[in-house]
């Protein structure tokens, strides 16, 4: 007797342990995904939030917000092939996601697929839900350098002006612009926008050390050289 | 040294490793339990898969269980690495042991997390640095005395 005793007890501990540590709570799982992230734990976060997959009470909204998290760890790690997949397994889910489609256009852009890139700003645009006016005046400018990509430059200056609508105080929207202006062989004016846009910039923090500061840098360096070697006096 | 349990010692482990490695990504780290589940298993699946070639009373010398302890444990290590590597998003299980060691991320432990309390709040996502590597070397310990007790062992005479 006493042996089943403990044959059922030492079952019933394993099956205790086992339930704990397999039964996953969706929920409670995105929770710990967020507080990981929050606290710059980028693999625990990750690892959270793809557990809530398979969690119990997993619904759409809960594995929505994993797949926009993971997709947000994936660009901090430096995986944008990943982050296009997560964003396009959460447009999968929540079609009206509009901001997602605009993330989806600006990791295309970085990526040089421009058509792609501008298929995503388009649908972000008719779709998106209320954007603050600096983060609509980003992708507008974003937007703009795919359109300057493929030659298309009356769109390009198009989307210089909605971003500077939305951003006075732009430096990409600058940046853009003096991209366009040196594009039509105008390099007074593109000296001059590259100025603002690099003088704006050193007053947004973060904007010179992101992954793509120093490509603007070196556009303002190729540009001021490029006008002061045409202002040269003989 | 017999050359089939020395070959199905070195499959079992790999087998052993890339599985402890996957759970290890998704359930965290059993500490104790992984490295004893794993030290009694390889050897003693490597006996039943040699049974015919081995013969009974006979006693792997010492020199050799000990260079056979260190092939399956080796085999196990990186087949753990390797199973840990295909079970994140993107294969990166150095660069993960690094960031766990200079307390760039943490591990789930078993237990810890399940605990609730102050030691929940403070271990939920896991542990890192010099916590982690003693709760390695303790459990891998484990794990190589159940190599050299399993591979030492004989199989039961039979009647």
């Amino acid at each position: 007797m006493i042996t089943w005793a403990r044959i059922l007890t030492f079952f019933v501990a394993l099956g205790l342990l086992g339930a704990g540590v397999f039964v996953l709570d969706a929920k409670k799982e995105l929770n710990l995904a967020y507080r990981a992230y929050k606290y710059r734990d980028m693999d625990q976060a990750m690892r959270h939030a793809r557990r809530t997959r398979f969690a119990l009470g997993n619904n759409t909204r809960i594995t929505a917000g994993a797949l926009k998290l993971q997709y947000a760890i994936a660009v901090r790690r430096g995986h944008p092939e990943k982050a296009v997949t997560f964003l396009g397994q959460a447009i999968q889910l929540q079609p009206d996601c509009g901001l997602c489609y605009l993330r989806r256009g600006d990791l295309a852009c970085t990526q040089k697929k421009y058509a792609a890139a501008l298929s995503d700003f388009k649908k972000g645009f008719e779709t998106s839900s209320p954007l603050t006016p600096a983060l609509k005046s980003y992708y507008y400018a974003r937007q703009g350098l795919s359109h300057l990509a493929i030659g298309e430059n009356k769109n390009a200056q198009a989307d210089f002006r909605k971003a500077l609508e939305y951003d006075s105080e732009s430096p990409l929207a600058f940046f853009l612009e003096s991209k366009v202006r040196d594009r039509s062989g105008d390099i007074n004016g593109a000296y001059e926008n590259a100025r603002v846009a690099y003088g704006l910039g050193l007053k947004r923090p973060g904007f010179f050390s992101s992954p793509e500061g120093d490509f603007w840098l070196r556009c303002y360096a190729d540009i001021t050289i490029r006008y002061k070697a045409a202002h040269r006096q003989p | 040294m017999p050359l089939c349990y020395l070959t199905a010692g070195m499959g079992l482990a790999i087998f052993a490793g890339a599985v402890a490695g996957w759970a290890r990504y998704w359930y965290g780290y059993f500490v104790l339990g992984q490295g004893v589940l794993a030290g009694l298993f390889i050897p003693w699946a490597a006996v039943i898969v040699c049974s015919t070639t081995l013969t009974h009373r006979k006693t792997i010398k010492k020199p050799c269980s000990i260079t056979l302890v260190l092939i399956f444990f080796a085999c196990f290590m990186v087949a753990q690495a390797v199973g840990f590597g295909m079970a994140q998003p993107w294969f990166d299980p150095v660069g993960w042991l690094g960031r766990v060691i200079q307390g760039g991320t943490q591990e789930s432990i078993w237990g810890i997390t399940l605990l609730g309390g102050a030691v929940a709040k403070n271990f939920q996502l896991g542990v890192n640095g010099g916590f982690w590597i003693f709760l390695n070397l303790f459990d891998l310990f484990f794990m190589v005395f159940f190599l050299l007790v399993g591979i030492n062992s004989q199989p039961k005479e039979s009647r």
